[in-house]
């Protein structure tokens, strides 16, 4: 598998038809392999538009995206992505779901599972269909899906969005764990500016529509947990970026 | 269990109340019993038929043209409702001919298929697969377009083929809409076989009751009315048990029916 670097140059996306819309504008920024970046922007900045060029779901107007040197054009294995809703297949149960992208021996198959699902704590869970399950359950079980095929990119486009603010405590907790086990390069659209301090190394504010990089803010925090979310240093954070966010 | 057996004697506690006031009105005179057999006149010329072998004879023959038809009807539609559901230019032209097309009742279509096909299988088949083909397939192609754009974005992401995405996510994920359209399409059989049976037959329910008419037999007449009422719910009961089996995953299953 590859090292994981995403590059944007000159990014730009506009929505056709009779209300046209530029959604991004020369959107430039690098993340390095294994590095845990997040997009942070209002509504409606062009955040989730950048991820999906990113996975080749959509192509550019101008500009190009490359991971690993190389321009993306069609979606790939290699570079995953997790929606704001889990999207699990509900014709499939949690194991079902999560192995689903496997093309492995059948007892690579299980090991893997079983590996997932232990990292989850979804093995009692693995028979059940996903409407038996909570949100945050299933959106574990989508994360698993997601880093089964062991792709070197990550996308993940608000994933704890829906979720009640005590059980998305739960799953940073979650993620934080789950990225220091499997090193990833990972790109996280999201609003929330707790949750971009909490889980990234380095922020990128966008502008508001068309959106465009504003400015970079690196995170230096140890023992990543919830428990910063009190503290200090947390607070300075979360002060620079609320300046940065502020509308010119 | 106990749910479904207290269902089960509701069920029957009711047919049983029906089938008594019947009787009743009947037998006090409030009805002509010459016009409308009471039911254990109906129940005497089931016997009657079954011990000559009639009935049976009867239903097997409607059953199998229920089945063939249904069958093949069934898979046309689907194998439409998929190319409507997933090709634009497919839909915007061959589309509108079939919205067109499942205007046509069936009943309309009987004395052309016995031109057509004469008074054989082949006629009341036809007439059959004609009534199943649009629900089938309007319910697909109606699933189809339902599909979440994000299960197809996954299966780009996961790199599946065209077959592959058809087999794992289009077929599941539209498999609701598809057997709610199948199941609508073996109601409509069933009254589809009954105007082809009716019209032009040596054989079948259909011309059980349209022969038992010329002989005034209205206690038979009655005795295959009802049977095809049994059949059909009979159909109906299997096709859900069998989907709920299939999709166990929706919320079909955890619906009364």
């Amino acid at each position: 598998m590859t090292e994981g670097k995403i590059e944007a140059k000159n990014l730009s996306f506009k929505y056709p038809g009779p209300n046209e819309y530029l959604a991004l504008k020369d959107l430039n920024f690098i993340v390095k392999p294994k590095e845990f970046t997040a997009l942070l922007g209002p509504s409606g900045c062009g955040k989730s538009t950048a991820l999906h060029m990113a996975s080749g779901l959509i192509k550019p107007t101008n500009g190009s995206i490359l991971i690993d040197n190389k321009e993306i054009n069609a979606p790939s294995k290699n570079v995953q992505l997790v929606f704001q809703q889990p999207h699990l297949f509900p014709w499939k149960n949690i194991a079902e779901n999560i192995a689903f992208p496997l093309k492995t021996s059948e007892a690579e198959t299980k090991a893997l599972l079983e590996k997932y699902l232990s990292l989850t704590s979804l093995q009692e869970f693995k028979r059940f269909y996903p409407h038996q399950l909570s949100l945050g359950m299933q959106q574990k079980a989508s994360l698993a899906r997601a880093f089964i095929s062991n792709p070197s990119v990550l996308l993940m486009d608000e994933p704890f969005r829906s979720i009640d603010y005590q059980k998305r405590l739960e799953l940073h907790e979650f993620l934080l764990d789950l990225t220091k086990k499997l090193s990833k390069t990972v790109l996280f659209v999201t609003h929330d500016i707790d949750e971009a301090i909490l889980l990234s190394d380095r922020i990128l504010i966008m502008t508001p529509s068309p959106g465009a990089i504003k400015e970079e803010i690196k995170i230096n925090l140890d023992n990543r947990s919830t428990r910063l979310l009190t503290k200090p240093k947390f607070a300075k954070y979360k002060e620079k970026i609320i300046k940065g966010l502020r509308i010119p | 269990m106990k749910k479904s057996l207290l269902y089960l004697f509701y069920s029957a506690l009711t047919f049983l109340f029906a089938v008594s006031i019947w009787e009743f009105v009947v037998m006090a005179g409030f009805i002509n019993a010459n016009l409308f057999s009471a039911p254990s006149s109906v129940f005497s010329a089931f016997v009657e038929m079954f011990n000559s072998g009639e009935l049976l004879n009867n239903s097997i023959v409607s059953l199998y043209r229920v089945l063939i038809g249904f069958i093949l009807g069934g898979s046309v539609g689907i194998f439409l409702g998929i190319l409507t559901g997933k090709i634009q230019s497919i839909n915007f032209s061959f589309g509108q001919l079939m919205h067109f097309l499942r205007n046509i009742p069936p009943i309309a279509l009987v004395p052309l298929a016995i031109v057509w096909f004469g008074i054989g299988e082949s006629s009341k088949v036809f007439l059959i697969m004609w009534s199943v083909v649009f629900p089938v397939w309007i319910n697909t192609h109606a699933g189809i377009v339902e599909i979440q754009k994000e299960y197809l974005w996954l299966a780009k992401i996961f790199e599946l083929n065209n077959f592959q995405t058809l087999k794992e996510i289009i077929i599941p994920a539209a498999s609701t809409f598809i057997i709610t359209g199948l199941r609508i399409g073996i109601g409509l059989a069933f009254i589809a076989l009954i105007a082809a049976e009716l019209a032009a037959s040596n054989s079948g329910i259909g011309f059980l009751i349209s022969n038992s008419h010329l002989l005034f037999r209205i206690d038979k007449m009655l005795a295959g009315i009802l049977l095809l009422g049994v059949f059909g719910l009979l159909a109906d009961k299997i096709f859900v048990f069998l989907s709920n089996k299939t999709i166990a995953w929706s919320l079909y299953d955890r619906r009364q029916n």
